[in-house]
Formats: structure tokens, sequence, C-alpha cells
């Protein structure tokens, strides 16, 4: 199957890793045993909602992503590991996947259900404590309502009633005889649960901790098997690619929410400005209030000034102002300052951590106290910048690594030392 | 076993295929520190302590987790690592922000203290991967996270066996020895001694440390990779030492007065003058083959040895046994 289409597709989860890449090291690893493909539905960042969308508006092309990309890798097992709160979009899947057995196009036993674990002592489904950015934010109405009172789709999302409780575990031995079988898995609950590290470990039945890399999961993934796990929108651009629907280079789906008088999912260019996106697509901040600050690609991108509201959203452009494009979700504030944003987002990181690793465990925490506290008091031997250093370089994953940018955003754009020296 | 050659500071070391770098180091004497590392248990990978620079890794790994291959390059030492690894100290020392202070459970052996628990996961999953009793679960998330007995039971309502290995594993004092912590006098100011010694409850042969305080006995502990039994202990050799300084220890021979039904003290010759007596009038009335020996599993193996030998020469019976013969 000739890829080079994708030329221009980058992971739309928020690492932007090549997916041409990623899908030819899957194709490449042996197979004795079979292989796996995953479509990383936990939408967990904080101001993200595309991806609960997609299913509502074309979950049929989403599917058909992951169809061939099985047929391109050579897989027979694919889940859709999704987020709990997204029962609506479970049905609509289920429907979906029902309607495409009858069609033969997916194995016969494909649209069980499967529960994979979480965290013991959490509660199964995320309260939303620490999302809630802004008040009410669109992220919470989406959970709520679905996305039609976002974009003024007509698609009706709810009203299916749970069709069967999930079963557990993943049955790790069966034979697929024919076709693709596809099952919806339902996620652990937590933000860790979207590395897919710990998302393959939450549906062996584990503790979701993230594993150590290398062995990859294009080698090594579900069962030690090897792995193809993809985002939501990137399996729905990969469709569109192939399909030669969209005939030009990929776009990217950006969630928009917070002070904004049209909050919702809008199609664009990636390198599009924030302020294009937030006045021209997202109908301009509401009553006119200015920006006091914003979030280029979801929680862990960090804030950005409102002076930066110019800049072209794509990676190069956002790396020279200390971020990422991540999952393109902008939230936008119009009534918090961006220490307020900023010590949000710490807690909720310090609340996520799996508590595997000491950098993210113990560094998350004492950083969400040293922003919280008044006179910023930093009571350690080691400096500031140390610790966001082995935050850095010394973590398992990305949570890690990234949750010291909010700090460094903060002394970047915002002259946080100069306006809290204790 | 194929054979690596890597290149640690700048020195070539051959180390057997499967080995970790933290062996590899180990085999030439550089020390690496480490805190969730136990050689008995699967490399785990999270305390951070044992980070090492592996060239063309883009962050530090950790030795114990990072199987060799050949032709690795790795420093154990440089500007940059030697801050993330003391910054790395610095966090473990942090304490944990648990919401629970200790167990409340029952049992009389186990006690937790999470201000001292650094979540490095070695009591779990020794009593998953060792003794595949699953007593131990991490709960919680982030700094918040702690052990507890499955499901915050009671250790004595799990599969626990009260083996003790999580103590013993324990890098920290989270978890500790009730028993100990009673005995113990902190006052006295009189450093406890080890001594070293073999246990003398079954026919094993675990090698143990005993501590003691003057005459006391405050702990037993085994050391990993001394011995049969490799740092691993039963309850018993663990935890029961405390009928050694129990007021209600038998301390000489007691024959029971027929007359009024009491068991009195007496002297050991006379003891075994009144045994040798009676065991002379139950061969004389029903042969040699009228009495067993049975030796407990207690006695050396030159007691029981002693003890054969009194049954086959002196009694002429060969109905000798010891029960850590099954």
């Amino acid at each position: 199957m000739n890829i080079d289409c994708l030329d221009s597709l980058r992971g739309c989860g928020g690492a932007g890793f090549p997916t041409k890449f990623k899908w030819n090291a899957v194709r490449d690893a042996s197979d004795a045993f079979g292989k796996v493909i995953i479509c990383n539905a936990d939408e967990g960042e904080p101001g993200t909602f595309k991806d609960g969308w997609l299913f509502d508006n074309h979950c049929a092309a989403v599917i058909n992503g992951m169809r061939r990309s099985a047929e391109h890798v050579s897989a027979n097992r694919g889940f859709i590991y999704l987020r709990p709160e997204y029962s609506a979009q479970r049905e609509l899947i289920v429907e979906q996947i029902k309607t495409m057995v009858a069609d033969g196009l997916l194995a016969p036993q494909s649209g069980r259900i499967f529960q994979a674990s979480g965290f013991l002592g959490r509660p199964a489904q995320l309260d939303n404590e620490g999302l809630n950015l802004v008040e009410l934010s669109a992220l919470d109405w989406f959970v709520e309502h679905g996305s039609h009172d976002l974009v003024g789709e007509t698609q009706q999302s709810g009203g299916l009633s749970h069709s069967e409780d999930p079963q557990y575990p993943l049955p790790q031995n069966e034979e697929i005889n024919e076709g693709f079988c596809l099952d919806i898995c339902i996620g652990g609950g937590a933000y860790i649960c979207g590395e897919e590290t710990a998302l393959i470990e939450s549906m062996e039945g584990k503790r979701p901790q993230p594993r150590h890399k290398p062995p990859f999961p294009t080698t090594s993934g579900l069962w030690q098997l090897p792995t193809l796990v993809n985002n939501v929108e990137t399996f729905w651009w990969a469709e569109r690619l192939l399909s030669g629907e969209w005939q030009e280079d990929a776009e990217r789906l950006f969630s928009i929410s917070g002070a904004v008088n049209k909050p919702g999912v809008y199609q664009a260019p990636v390198g599009t400005t924030a302020r294009a996106l937030i006045d021209d697509y997202a109908g301009g901040v509401t009553d006119n209030t200015m920006i006091s600050c914003w979030i280029p690609g979801g929680a862990a991108t960090g804030v950005l000034p409102a002076s930066l509201l110019d800049s072209k959203m794509d990676n190069d452009c956002l790396r020279e102002h200390g971020t990422a494009l991540g999952t393109a979700a902008i939230v936008v504030f119009n009534d918090q300052s961006a220490l307020e944003v900023s010590i949000k987002i710490m807690q909720f990181f310090a609340q996520e951590s799996c508590s595997q690793c000491t950098p993210c465990r113990i560094g998350c925490a004492e950083f969400a106290d040293y922003l919280a506290d008044d006179q910023h008091h930093w009571p350690h031997n080691g400096s500031v910048d140390e610790w966001l250093q082995t935050m850095e370089l010394g973590s398992i994953c990305g949570l890690g690594f990234t949750a010291p940018l909010i700090v460094r955003q903060l002394r970047k754009h915002f002259d946080f030392e100069v306006q809290h020296a204790s | 076993m194929p054979a690596n050659t890597l290149m640690i500071n700048g020195k070539d070391v051959e180390v057997l295929q499967g080995e970790s770098l933290l062996d590899a180091c180990t085999k030439i004497g550089i020390n690496i520190p480490t805190a969730c590392h136990d050689s008995r248990l699967e490399a785990y990978g999270g305390c951070r302590t044992c980070l090492v620079d592996l060239d063309g890794a883009p962050r530090p790994v950790p030795a114990c987790k990072t199987f060799t291959s050949p032709g690795m390059k790795v420093e154990t030492s440089g500007v940059v690592l030697d801050t993330v690894r003391t910054t790395v100290d610095e966090m473990l020392a942090c304490s944990s922000r648990a919401a629970i202070e200790t167990w409340t459970d029952a049992n009389r052996f186990i006690g937790y203290d999470p201000a001292q628990c650094i979540m490095c996961d070695r009591c779990v999953r020794y009593c998953d991967e060792i003794m595949q009793c699953n007593a131990l679960e991490h709960v919680g998330q982030g700094s918040e996270a702690f052990i507890q007995p499955t499901q915050g039971e009671s250790f004595l309502d799990t599969s626990c066996e009260l083996c003790g290995g999580c103590v013993g594993t324990c890098p920290t004092e989270a978890l500790y020895s009730k028993q100990s912590l009673e005995v113990f006098d902190k006052q006295s100011g009189e450093a406890p001694t080890t001594t070293r010694t073999v246990c003398n409850y079954c026919g094993v042969g675990c090698i143990i440390d005993i501590e003691t305080q003057g005459n006391t006995v405050i702990d037993i502990d085994a050391q990993t990779g001394v011995g049969p039994n490799d740092g691993h202990l039963c309850s018993k050799g663990r935890f029961a030492w405390q009928f050694i300084n129990h007021p209600d220890r038998l301390t000489s021979p007691l024959i029971r007065n027929y007359d009024n039904g009491e068991l009195e003290e007496t002297s050991w010759e006379n003891a075994l003058a009144v045994a040798a007596q009676k065991l002379s009038a139950v061969k004389q009335q029903y042969g040699a083959d009228g009495i067993a020996f049975l030796a407990s599993s207690r006695c050396t193996n030159e007691d029981v040895y002693a003890l054969q030998k009194l049954a086959r020469s002196v009694i002429g019976t060969n109905s000798v046994h010891s029960c850590a013969a099954t």
C-alpha cells in the first residue's frame, strides 16, 4: 500500500510524531503473533475535545482510517481506547461497527466493549476537577451535551442507552480468522492513560504507569505485540488523505474554548494565527473583553501572553516562544491571570502524576505549592532551575518532561521572578 | 552465553547478554546508588537515583532498567548528571502527602509510616513476584500515593503470610517491625549489635542477622545474597523471637509430681535419670520396638544424629524420625 500522501501528516495527539514513519515501523516489525492497532481516544488534555467531536460527526471515517492502517501493517486486532466520559460516542461507535460488520468490512465478533484498569483509590470517571480551567468551559459543555451545542451541528449523539456492560479482561489469545476485529476499550479514567504505554498497561489490566522506552510500542506494545497507537484525528486525516478526499497538506482541528463567543472545533491550516482562529472562527472574545492570557495547545503547553496572539500556530513558531502546538486546543482567558491558570495546571499535574518516578511525583506537587504560595517561597536547597532540569531529564514520560514548561513559560513571558520576587 | 563489550567511563567492559548497566558498573567497581532496586526483583527504574548518561539517548537512563548491548558508551558522572542525581536525592527526602498516617490494621508484626515512604514499590513487587501473595497494593497518585494491605483490609484478612519480606526489602523505615519498635530502648543509648547466625526453626539453614541491645533481642533480619535464603525469611524466622526474653520461657526441666498433678522444677541429672528409668521399663515390658523417637525440626544435624544413635544402639529400635525430613 502506498502511503506517500501521509508525508505531511504528523500525529495529532500532542507529540507530533510523523505518522508515515510510525506506520512503516509497525509494518516492518516481526509479526509472528499478530499486530495491534489502537486508536487513542482517551482525550484527557484539558481544553481538548476534537476527538469526541470526530466520533460525533465522522465516526465512519475514523474507523476506516484504522482499517487502512491495519491493512498497511497487516494487523488483525484493533481497539478504540475511549475516555470513560464519552458514553454517547461509545454508542455511536458500537452502531457504526455493527453496520460495518453487516457490510462485511469488520470481523464478525467486532463491537465488544472491554474495560481497562485505572488507579486504585480513584473513581472510574473523572469528576473534571482540575480540568475546569474556565468556569463552564467548552469541555464541560461537551462532556455533558455532545458536540451539537458547540458548533451548531444538527447531529444528535446522545439518547442511545448503554447496550452492554464492559467485559474484563481483554481476550489476549483470541484467534481472529477473518477480517479486522475492532473492539472498544473503556479507559481507566486518568490523564496519564492517554500516554501510549500507560494506555497499553491499563489495557493489560495493570496499574496505568508509563513504560520505559525503548522498546517502543511499534515493536513491543500490547501483550508485547507490535502495536500502532495513533490519535483519533490522525486516523481521520489518514483516511481523508488516503481516500483522496483531501488533496492538500493535512490541516488541524482546533478546539477553541474559554472566553470566546463561539467555542467549538474548527478545521484550519497549521500556521493560522491564534488571533485569526479566535476572531474569524470562534466569533471573537466574549463581550469584546481583553485577553489576559491563552493556552496554545492544551494545558501541557503552558500559558502565553496576549501579545503573542499574532504568532503562527505551528511547531516552529511556537517553539520560539518556548512551547508547542500540542493538541491544538486554544483556551482563552479574560478573567484569570497567567499565574492563576498556571497554578491550576500544575495542581492538575500533581494530582495526575502516576507516582512511578520521583521527579514527577514530588516535583509537580512542590511546584504547585511554590506557584500557589503568596510569597513564592522555595523551601529546597537545590535551586528552582535544578529542580526543573531534573524533572525534564529525570522523569520517565512526557508528563514529567513537560510539567516544568508551565513554570518556564511564566518566567519567560510574564516576568514571574521580577513580579513575584520573594 | 554471548558477551557484550561496552565502554563505561572510557573503559572497556565485557558483560553477559541480559545484564543491566548496573550489573556492568558493579562488575568494574563503580558504585551506583540505588533505592528502588532489589536484585531479586524485576528492575523498576522509578526512583531515578541510578541515572547514567548513555551515548545517543535523549536523556539520562536508569542503570538498573537499561540492558547492555554491544558498543554502548556510558558515563556515570558529569556536571548535569550529578546535579540531577543530587536533586533526585533531595526529592526523595521530601515526605509523602498521603492522606493516611499509618495502617490501623490488627496485625502485630508489620507497621507502615507513609512519611518515610518513597513509593519505590519494592514491597508491592516483592509480595507479588516472590511471595505471589499480592497482599500489598499501591494506592492513589502523585505525592499522595501510599501503600496499603490489599483493598485496605487488615493484613490478617489478605493472603499475607506475614513473612515480613516487605519489611526486609524496604529501603527506608516506611515498613517496620512493630515488635522491634516496642522492644528497642532508645533512652538507654546502648547501640545495637548484629550477630550473624543460622535460624534453628527448621532444617533449611537460613542465615539470619540477630540484632541485640544488651541481652535483649530487638530484631531479626536477613541479608540479600547471603546463605540459602538470599534475604528471604518465613514468619517464624523473622518475627517469632520474643520467646527468647519471655518470662514464661522454661529455663530448667520439669517433672510431674503424680501426688498433686503439678509440674515441678528439677535438675538435669534427675530429669535424665527419670527418663532413662522410664524408657528402660517400657523396653522391658514391650520390647525395643515399643519405643519410637521423633526429633524436633529445631534440632541441629548433630542433635538428630545423636538421637538416632541413642535409638538404634542404646534402645535398639529403627523407629526414628525427624519432622525436618518431610
